[in-house]
């Protein structure tokens, strides 16, 4: 019961001067804004980081002779049949196999080193956007009839002079050392927005590239689509386990990318430097209202003190005044993240201007739209609402133990 | 010592060393019967409110010993001087005497709260006060929309409400013109019969001196004079 005395002396104190707590509630809400709507961008940017990097190319889970992704060569292959690659491992919600291997492109006039792909083209455009990022032309049908159809990236073709349907060579070394090539007919050009590919990748279906190589059935690459990305951990350790013994290794995107998980894992420091920074800000307003606050009441400390409060009660009236702004400040906060994120959510954050940049990491589409994740609003929230609080600690202890004779003598 | 004397003071003094020295309480002793109606008079920087101060706890004398009901308080500790002050006094200062966010029944029950009444006995005995006092139309009212000898008796409510054994009043009507002044010390007067409650003031009021029936008369911290 006295509790609820001070919580109530509390709350009517936080609404006795008005003008200074809407101000203060205002500074911690605009805080606990900036820090939602920031980290729902870069939750966005990160969000659309992984997916361009799963999409475009990478999967999310890439099976390989043991050390082909460190030093990819033509003698590092194997076979593994969809049987043996899904049965009973779930949420897989797609596979494509591949042959990947170093070649020398040549057209008529030009030739350039290119990355060739041996693609099963029916199953590739489930797991990657291949398909839909073909800019001009056609996508591979997988047919038998199209073998000899490749698609080229946007820049290749530009570097090689090249036109649609015109006849690309590939020429390479096989698994057993000997020279091959094969001609192939430009049947589209793919932009995927990650220049490293656009300017070097050639697609080519995959029983072609088997043949070029003379690898039979065996494919140098297996990549897989996850339903969920926090089941990748799961799906690939469930693959290892049946892989086990067969010198193959299986990678998740973040051993294939190891860029991008550190250019998060920087992104998180960062926001977690502005979540510090910006609590702070809102905590020093908290106690600066306080300070003053305690200040205009000094007479009333006193009076209360000497009519048998404890000091331990003045404590926690004072923390429970700092509370209630903290908890009307994540209010305000929580109005201005939804009326930002109104905005945010349909226009989103365009990043064109730094296209040249951003591109290799976020695919052709520039616009970083938030992605608002409750754990993170719920830990911004009690992140303010603690600082806010403890750092009332320092003004409730100055109330708590004024000097009683000399609060009275203010009378 | 005998039970009838509520509070007895023995050679009680006290030094403030603030740059320089001030004895404002200088070896001072006397006595108030239980039921007594006592003032401290004197000129203003006589010692008056130091002296009400020492008697209420909210400060410790530099020597001496202050009993009251038997209990040398300048032995209690902080804490227990905390808890004293609410079970056995009531205060009545000059001015912004009650807490501005509450109304008249809220302040005049803040006291019972802090000693834990039950919610129905707190009911009872500020309804009674109240009645009592004739208060019943301001018990809604924050202090901020009273009148000066309003906030003054709800202080004066608040301050018996518990039935205390002693109230301390520093100048409690100085702000008050002379009809307000005049119905406060009447009520007290009152209470003071009627429940026996022992009042001390620090006063220099000629109205309110004439109302008592103990007077202690100071200057520069020592006692010139007594009733």
């Amino acid at each position: 019961m006295t509790c609820k005395t001070f919580i109530l002396i509390a709350w009517r104190n936080v609404r006795r001067n008005g003008r200074r707590s809407f101000l203060t509630v205002l500074i911690a809400g605009m805080g606990l804004a900036t820090l939602i709507i920031s980290n729902s961008l870069y939750d966005g940017f990160h969000e659309k980081m992984i997916e361009n990097a799963v999409r475009v190319f990478m999967g999310h889970i890439q099976i390989h002779s043991d050390d082909f992704h460190r030093n990819p060569t033509v003698d590092k292959y194997f076979e593994l049949s969809d049987k043996e690659l899904i049965e009973g491992i779930p949420y897989i919600k797609a596979f494509s196999k591949r042959v990947k291997f170093q070649a020398l492109a040549s057209t008529s006039t030009n030739s350039q080193a290119v990355m060739a792909i041996g693609i099963e083209a029916g199953r590739e455009k489930d797991v990657t956007i291949l398909e839909r990022s073909v800019l001009e032309g056609e996508y591979l049908d997988g047919g038998d009839k199209n073998i000899h159809s490749c698609l080229v990236g946007e820049f290749l073709f530009e570097n090689l002079r090249m036109e649609l349907g015109e006849k690309l060579v590939l020429m390479s070394q096989s698994f057993d050392g000997s020279l091959s090539a094969d001609a192939f007919r430009v049947s589209g050009i793919c932009r995927t927005g990650n220049p490293d590919i656009d300017r070097s990748f050639v697609w080519i279906p995959l029983a072609a590239a088997q043949a070029m190589l003379n690898y039979g059935d065996n494919v140098s690459e297996v990549v897989l689509f996850v339903e969920r990305s926090d089941r990748v951990d799961y799906v690939k350790n469930k693959i290892s386990e049946r892989v086990s013994g067969r010198e193959l290794e299986v990678l998740s995107w973040k051993e294939i990318a190891p860029d991008i998980v550190q250019l998060i894992a920087l992104d998180v420091a960062m926001q977690r430097i502005l979540m510090t920074i910006i609590s702070l800000i809102v905590a020093v307003a908290v106690m600066n209202a306080m300070l003053m606050s305690i200040h205009e009441r000094f007479t009333e400390f006193g009076i209360m003190s000497a009519i048998g409060t404890r000091p331990g009660q003045i404590v926690g009236m004072v923390l429970w005044e700092s509370f209630f702004l903290g908890m009307l400040g994540i209010l305000c906060g929580i109005i201005i993240t939804l009326l930002g994120m109104i905005y945010f959510c349909n226009h989103g954050v365009n990043l064109s201007s730094f296209s040249a940049g951003v591109s290799r990491f976020i695919g052709l589409e520039t616009r970083i739209l938030p992605v608002v994740k409750w754990r993170q609003v719920v830990l911004s929230s009690l992140f303010i609402l603690a600082s806010s609080t403890i750092i009332s600690i320092f003004p409730a202890l100055k109330a708590a133990h004024m000097d009683t004779i000399k609060t009275i003598r203010h009378i | 010592m005998t039970d009838d004397k509520l509070i007895r003071l023995e050679n009680v003094s006290r030094v403030y060393n603030g740059g320089f020295k001030v004895i404002a309480v200088d070896s001072i002793d006397f006595s108030v019967e239980r039921g007594g109606f006592c003032c401290i008079a004197g000129p203003s920087g006589s010692g008056k409110t130091s002296l009400l101060n020492l008697i209420g706890g909210i400060d410790k004398p530099t020597s001496g010993d202050i009993f009251i009901e038997n209990e040398n308080i300048t032995a209690l500790s902080r804490a227990k001087l905390s808890d004293f002050r609410l079970k056995k006094l009531g205060f009545v200062f000059q001015e912004l005497n009650l807490i501005p966010v509450l109304t008249a029944r809220e302040n005049i029950e803040f006291p019972l709260m802090l000693q834990g009444w039950s919610i129905e006995k707190r009911e009872i005995a500020v309804n009674g006060i109240m009645k009592e006092l004739g208060l019943e139309g301001l018990a809604d009212r924050r202090p901020a929309a009273m009148s000066g000898g309003q906030q003054q008796r709800i202080a004066v409510a608040r301050a018996v409400v518990s039935g205390p054994s002693l109230v301390l009043a520093d100048e409690p009507t100085a702000n008050l013109d002379s009809a307000n002044s005049h119905n406060l010390v009447e009520l007290m007067k009152r209470l003071n019969s009627e429940k026996n409650i022992t009042f001390i003031f620090a006063t220099h009021d000629e109205s309110v001196l004439r109302e008592a029936r103990q007077i202690v008369y100071l200057r520069d911290g020592k006692i010139t004079g007594k009733t």
